[in-house]
């Protein structure tokens, strides 16, 4: 039983934090503009290094350990030259396309399942074949979603956990980091660090 | 009201109203939610930069209004930093040096206003901390005061170490400050270091104020090494 990646996304519908432990190909860097900063370091755009982007490439179906990507054939929302990289890069979505997209997936499962059944039920988890997915989401609207392997028991405590210790401590009360603001993620190093630790001494853990 | 039903109540039936009386003359402490104190002391920092920009923004434009009267010289211009033969090339480097002048102008506004309101709060905090206390034998048994009851109250904890040159420069040290202990920055430790300044200058006022409400005048400098470990030396006058 591993676990593969967390998001965080606030009210405003943004990604706000990334942390992966497991993927099948590495997570690629986000168009500029595309993700808020202080997300995680490894999604950031760099604005060094342009050629680390490629678009065109987008239109195929790919599994990858984390995030199913079902890519629907139209064209790219943001336009943008074709860079010659290398072959490993070109794989997967940028990360900001791949942070919206599990974004709306647990968004319309969710208005649906509210839909059908009412107010009262909640949408908690699901499963495909290669991943399975787990959505905690507080009343202040930010979602914690985990993605992690089929065979996981749910994973909602561990989601509450990571609310009420880490995130209450080191972003809640960190002085430094912004809140509920449209132009900020909230990673920083003490966050990271806890989750990091507590993920990894999980019992479900690898 | 209940105080004065309570001393009405003392000609009547004195053993009634003696827990009432002794309750108000040691009142019991009163405590406040960690959570909810840094909430609110994090708005305050923000609160502060916000209105001081506008006060100091208020005040420059008051002088340049005075200068354009011609009822102030000019000041001689910042860019006197670098040598006025080579302004022009020099021309961006001198406008940030402006910029960064402005930003320490007003970094330092806003540790004065700070500094003030911790001070005006530490000195009611000793206040009531010693109301029953004997009075201090010297100064070192007041700073000793401020390292036991003074941080047990507000940060809920004591001072890990305090060093003296015995020539009126006390130096006390906490290895875990409470309010720098959550400060962690996106920009790595460096980054952390240097916002974390801002949110010592309201403690070094307690200590300063409380100090000063002891009959010391003080002058109280923190600093901060490694996070979250901070120091703050306490220069007394001479002859103290």
């Amino acid at each position: 039983m591993t676990i593969y990646s967390l998001y965080i996304y606030d009210r405003h519908c943004a990604c706000v934090y990334y942390h992966d432990w497991q993927r099948v190909k590495p997570a690629r860097p986000a168009i500029e503009g595309g993700i808020l900063p202080a997300v995680s370091h490894e999604v950031t755009p760099n604005t060094n290094t342009p050629a680390a982007v490629d678009p065109s490439r987008r239109n195929t179906l790919m599994s990858l350990s984390g995030v199913v990507v079902a890519v629907n054939d139209e064209v790219p929302r943001t336009p943008l030259p074709n860079a010659t990289s290398s072959p490993s890069l070109n794989s997967g979505l940028p990360f900001d396309e791949e942070a919206k997209l599990v974004y709306g997936v647990v968004l319309s499962l969710r208005n649906m399942i509210r839909k059908i059944s009412g107010k009262d039920e909640q949408f908690v988890n699901y499963r495909t074949s290669t991943y399975k997915l787990h959505l905690y989401e507080t009343l202040s609207g930010y979602k914690f979603i985990m993605l992690s392997d089929p065979n996981a028991d749910s994973l909602r405590f561990v989601l509450r956990q990571i609310y009420s210790g880490p995130f209450l401590e080191y972003v809640v009360r960190n002085p430094l980091v912004q809140m509920d603001s449209k132009e900020h993620g909230i990673d920083n190093e003490y966050f990271r660090t806890s989750t990091d630790r507590m993920i990894r001494g999980l019992s479900v853990f690898q | 009201m209940a105080a004065r039903s309570s001393l009405q109540g003392a000609a009547i039936t004195p053993s009634s109203s003696i827990p009432t009386l002794s309750a108000l003359a040691d009142p019991p402490a009163r405590v406040m939610d960690g959570a909810a104190m840094d909430y609110f002391l994090i708005e305050l920092v923000n609160t502060v930069r916000a209105s001081s920009a506008v006060a100091v923004a208020r005040t420059k434009k008051v002088e340049q209004e005075m200068i354009d009267a011609g009822l102030l010289p000019v000041p001689p211009p910042n860019a006197a930093a670098a040598p006025a033969s080579m302004r022009d090339s020099m021309a961006s480097t001198g406008s940030k040096l402006d910029g960064k002048i402005a930003r320490d102008e007003d970094e330092e506004a806003v540790r004065l206003r700070l500094e003030s309101i911790g001070m005006h709060v530490g000195a009611n905090v000793a206040e009531r901390l010693c109301h029953d206390r004997a009075l201090f034998e010297n100064t070192l048994d007041a700073i000793k005061f401020i390292c036991k009851d003074l941080w047990s109250a507000c940060w809920d904890k004591q001072v890990d170490n305090l060093r003296t040159n015995h020539r009126g420069v006390y130096v006390l040290q906490d290895n875990s400050f409470k309010t720098i202990q959550r400060i962690s920055s996106w920009g790595g430790r460096a980054d952390a270091l240097k916002k974390a300044k801002i949110y010592v200058a309201m403690p070094a006022g307690i200590i300063k104020g409380a100090l000063a409400r002891l009959g010391l005048q003080t002058v109280v400098v923190p600093e901060i090494t490694t996070l979250p470990q901070c120091t703050f030396q306490v220069k007394l006058p001479k002859g103290a």
